[in-house]
């Protein structure tokens, strides 16, 4: 069916004349029907029944970004990681595919004045005032022999991205950093790309770091009916800098609810758990070799992002919770905080039934607005519940600790109302709150 | 919707009065206020007004802060980090500019003369970010008693969604020196909590602080009982970096034992962690019973994980080398090309591949081998050297001159760069550079298991002596990465050697100078000096050279070979003889020191011992 659709298409783009691209070129962004017959026809290339399909989506895709507009190019670009799939899955069968890949990526790594492009930015230090900071109110921990540092090196050492060289053909030693470059540069415009596009993108992205891999009982594949052909295929190379790009692609995902990241997530985290090890007994070996120490321990970094994303995955019904009241905060005045070093007495006389109370009071809060929070931030994008399920499945930890967790699934399916309920929190709310302030300041006499 | 929005920006100024100029009366926002400032960008949002949602944001944040508010702050902080980190497009994005207007009604902004003013979107995240990390460690609670337990956890989960974003905005750019300095600050008040623990070992991995790192890993391992994964991580910090064997594979058991309790799916890469500890304190011990048992240990373990999981290749290349290693040449040749079948383009595989070709002497194919590796590898020094030596035997050394000479002209565009700017390259660069790593011309066509590790205390020794060197004499070291230099020593080594097969001495001696220039006291030196002496036949001078290099590098078994041929011709059989038996048992199954002592035995006139 797909190929059809797209058959037909690609004849419409051969009929047009000059004047007409522009016009075309926005009407394509909302072609919906024919970006997922190409996100189909990507991802499982054996359906179609036209063996010469793919080569001419390249020629088309190519002729796309060739052709300069704006618009066109970035239609192009939201196909770059299932091209990248099929590049890496299948050379021998699409040679096209890397032809593609490599002009993209030559097209790409230049500026249009054809001098090689170069994204570079400053680090920021603490210890020099922001527009949003005064360093002079910082404790002396900040203000420490590195962030000074930071501040001389501000201007003068930058982090970079790029320049990256051109490249002449893809061989085993560049291809995994062509490629990662390509999907750097899909992430820098990944906000233009549909949530349909990015829920294709991951889907191709699981099988991209699970081929090859056995499923067994702890490791649960995406689409089960493969397992038995995956067992007998290779398992496909990637580096450490490709797995971070390809966490980007997922953060992004996971922040527009697209369905079935969360599997994503838990594939590349077990790929890069296992491979860190790889990684370091490959190295290891090179090591007995000889006595120098070449380390690349990126993937390390990966590690460390996956916990990130999991661990704010994890708390993700708190995080989203922005509106908790922070008056909660000075009913406990007699904790020991960093910042409670500068104040010299501490008051001890704080009723810590107070306390309780309020944090109880404070949960019941939390709730309406943590649910209301929840269809505001989550319910941009309707796919969102049918991940739900899955986050916490994957989720070690209870979720919330303090607040119990609402019935989502019915919270959510009315959100007019529980907007109004939030609002009705919100009166009950206030009125707790003078009570609270009261106290506040009752607590700041006696300590002044 | 907008009514409310109006309704609430309203609201929004009123607050940002009240904070910077009553501070003191007024210790938080109510929370109405509080609410007000929060919604205001999440409705814009709501509404795809991302470029709007962000200018509040700015306004919010750029208003003078007081005690009160700090905790919205650092909602709001981390709220506009994570749409920034959202992808938010860069052709959409405006630089702050915030402008004081004279109002009564309006919040007093930050102001100052050397203000950072962040100039793209990642500066700003940033920036952000480390604004809202100093809030977060101020509110922190630092006491463990159990009544303040649950404002001590939300205070932890507040800063570590902020050490989570800022985890994802640093480590893409290989910032990770900046994460560290902020995850050490968190220690202070994340006791108990493995997460931050965990993210602050492996942060300290990618800085290269690997003794701080494996200190915190040995408590993260206490932390997450069940979890194998630590005690890999642990494993392989001390095979990679802290050269302790035994350690590691302690480690790995541990890890085996996890494994086993509660499985991960990393069963096999415990039994490859561990055969690798195996393997590395085979090369190390010197009693030969203690070697073959570990040797035996590793080939058990390795054939556990390719059971495990035939489907690595991994498995199969350690397999392969550790059959090499025990010579077992066909097995291993088995072994390699399985490996090989499961990723072809393994560089390591095939560079085993070509070294069990020409040990098998299928000297041709082993060059084959190496040709096409070249095409997939064009930058990889490691083959080049291989085929060299290849083509040394195969060709005769014009060629083999020839892929020498490639070599110095693909140092000179790598490396050069990086020998010249003091500044250590950055990660990202860094992985262009195929890793090459040297072994010296033991590689001979004949034994795989010369692919022994030089002993890194001779390295150490090697090291200090070219420092004293360099302090006493008017040498300088040079400047850059030593392992740039240690490269282009071995490649006029490599050309020393060649000449020397082509019989043209003086080129030798050009050779050994530009070698010497680089590091005077190298052991590698002192040998090739040695054999070119002896290539002249001036045994003197040769047994010198020799006796410098093995004073440097006792387990130098190359030069103690050689010196015991120097004492042979000198007729000094007795001493010959003891320094060939020296080298047999560092390398029991090298076959040049056999034949070595069986020439000096002969001259001894044991001729039954000799025939042994």
């Amino acid at each position: 069916m797909a190929d059809i659709l797209v058959l037909e298409w690609m004849e419409e783009f051969e009929a047009l004349t000059e004047s007409e691209i522009n016009t075309y070129a926005i009407e394509q962004e909302n072609n919906h029907e024919v970006i997922i017959a190409l996100y189909v026809l990507l991802e499982e290339p054996q359906q179609s029944k036209r063996g010469s399909i793919i080569e001419k989506i390249c020629m088309q895709l190519l002729g796309f970004y060739r052709s300069g507009d704006r618009h066109l190019k970035k239609f192009v670009m939201q196909y770059i990681p299932s091209l990248i799939w099929l590049h890496l899955s299948a050379r021998q069968i699409y040679p096209e595919v890397e032809t593609l890949l490599l002009s993209l990526y030559n097209l790409e790594v230049v500026d249009s004045k054809g001098q090689p492009r170069i994204i570079s930015f400053r680090v920021p230090s603490i210890a020099q005032s922001s527009i949003y900071h005064d360093s002079s109110n910082l404790e002396p921990q900040f203000i420490a022999e590195n962030s000074l540092r930071r501040w001389e090196e501000c201007n003068t050492k930058l982090v970079n991205w790029g320049p990256l060289p051109q490249v002449e053909s893809l061989n085993a030693q560049n291809r995994q950093r062509v490629v990662t470059a390509l999907l750097f540069l899909y992430n820098q415009q990944i906000a233009n790309v549909g949530v349909q596009g990015i829920e294709h993108s991951c889907r191709v992205i699981s099988r991209l770091v699970t081929q090859g891999f056995h499923s067994g009982s702890n490791r649960t594949s995406t689409d089960s009916d493969s397992i038995n052909y995956m067992s007998t295929v290779p398992r496909l190379v990637v580096s450490s800098p490709l797995l971070l790009e390809l966490l980007q692609v997922v953060y992004h995902g996971l922040e527009r609810g697209a369905s079935g990241v969360a599997q994503t997530l838990h594939d590349i985290t077990a790929r890069a758990t296992y491979e860190t090890y790889a990684e370091a007994s490959c190295t290891h070996h090179l090591r007995t070799l000889n006595f120098f120490r070449r380390l690349n321990c990126k993937l390390t970094d990966v590690l460390l992002a996956t916990h990130a994303i999991q661990n704010l995955l994890h708390r993700s019904p708190t995080a989203y919770l922005p509106s908790r009241p922070s008056t909660k905060q000075h009913v406990s005045k007699s904790m020991i905080t960093n910042a409670s070093f500068r104040t010299k007495k501490l008051p001890d006389d704080i009723p810590i039934q107070d306390n309780e109370g309020e944090s109880s009071l404070n949960s019941i809060v939390e709730e309406g607005q943590e649910s209301a929070e929840k269809v505001k931030f989550r319910g941009r994008s309707g796919s969102a519940l049918k991940h739900l399920p899955k986050l916490s499945a994957l989720s070690k930890k209870p979720k919330t600790k303090n607040s119990p967790t609402p019935p989502r699934h019915s919270l959510e399916s009315d959100p007019p109302m529980e907007m109004h309920l939030a609002a009705g929190d919100q009166v009950s709310l206030v009125s707790g709150n003078f009570q609270e302030n009261a106290t506040g300041e009752g607590q700041g006499n006696t300590t002044v | 919707m907008q009514e409310l929005e109006k309704q609430q920006n309203q609201n929004l100024t009123a607050a940002g009065t009240h904070s910077p100029q009553i501070p003191i009366s007024h210790k938080g926002l109510s929370s109405v206020l509080e609410q007000a400032l929060q919604e205001a960008p999440a409705i814009l949002l709501q509404q795809g007004k991302h470029e709007a949602a962000l200018d509040r944001y700015r306004y919010s944040l750029a208003a003078t802060e007081s005690p009160g508010v700090n905790s919205v702050r650092l909602k709001l902080l981390c709220q506009m980090a994570e749409l920034l980190l959202q992808g938010f497009p860069d052709e959409n994005y405006k630089v702050p500019n915030i402008t004081s207007r004279d109002s009564a009604w309006k919040p007093k902004l930050y102001s100052g003369l050397n203000q950072f003013t962040p100039r793209n979107k990642y500066e700003e995240t940033i920036l952000v970010l480390i604004v809202a990390e100093a809030i977060a460690v101020r509110n922190a609670v630092l006491s463990q008693s159990p009544e303040f337990k649950d404002a001590r956890h939300s205070a932890y989960q507040d800063a570590a969604a902020v050490y989570d974003l800022l985890a994802l905005a640093t480590v893409r750019w290989g910032q990770v020196g900046l994460l560290q300095e902020s995850l050490e600050r968190a220690m202070k008040f994340s006791f108990k909590e493995p997460h931050l623990w965990r993210q602050n070992a492996l942060s300290l991995i990618s800085k290269g602080e690997h003794e701080h790192a494996l200190a915190v890993l040995k408590d993260v391992i206490h932390l997450e009982p069940n979890a194998s994964i630590n005690c890999l991580l642990a494993a392989k910090l001390c095979f990679e970096h802290l050269n302790l064997p035994p350690q590691g594979t302690k480690f790995s058991e541990l890890a085996l034992r996890r494994e086993t309790i509660h499985s991960s799916g990393l069963l096999s890469r415990c039994h490859l962690y561990l055969g690798l500890g195996y393997q590395l304190q085979a090369q190390t011990v010197l009693i030969k019973s203690d070697k073959a048992s570990f040797n035996q240990l590793a080939l058990e373990n390795f054939q556990a994980a390719v059971q495990l999981e035939p489907n690595d290749n991994l498995s199969e290349y350690y397999l392969g080398l550790q059959l090499a290693i025990m010579g077992q040449i066909m097995d291993a040749l088995h072994h390699v090309q399985t490996a090989l079948n499961l990723r072809p383009e393994s560089s390591s595989t095939l560079h085993l591949l070509a070294l069990l070709l020409s040990a098998n002497r299928q000297h041709e194919e082993a060059l084959q081998i190496v040709e096409t590796a070249l095409e997939e590898y064009p930058d990889c020094l490691n083959l080049m050297y291989v085929k060299a030596h290849l083509e040394l035997h195969e060709e005769g050394g014009e060629r083999a001159l020839v892929t020498a000479k490639q070599m110095l002209e693909l140092w000179k565009n790598l490396y050069e760069g990086q020998t010249i700017s003091d500044v250590p390259e950055c990660d990202r660069k860094s992985d262009t550079r195929s890793v090459f790593q040297l072994y010296t011309s033991e590689m001979s066509d004949k034994d795989t298991s010369s692919l022994q590790a030089h002993s890194i205390a001779a390295s150490r020794v090697e090291h200090a002596l070219s420092e004293v060197a360099s302090s006493m004499s008017s040498f300088s070291p040079r400047p850059g990465p030593q392992r740039a230099w240690m490269l282009l020593l071995e490649i006029w080594l490599l050309l020393a050697e060649l000449y020397l097969a082509l019989g043209q001495p003086t080129d030798v001696l050009k050779c050994i100078q530009e070698a010497t220039q680089i590091f005077p006291l190298s052991h590698h030196i002192m040998h090739m000096r040695g054999l070119l002496h002896m290539h002249k036949q001036e045994w003197a001078e040769a047994k010198l050279c020799f006796q410098n290099a093995v004073a440097i590098n006792p387990q130098h078994v190359k030069s103690l070979q050689q010196l015991g041929l120097v004492y042979h011709y000198l007729n000094l059989q007795g001493l010959a003889e003891t320094t060939l038996r020296e080298a047999a048992k560092i390398d029991p199954t090298n076959h040049i020191t056999w034949y070595n002592l069986g020439k000096v035995l002969e001259a001894l006139g044991e001729y039954e011992t000799a025939s042994n």
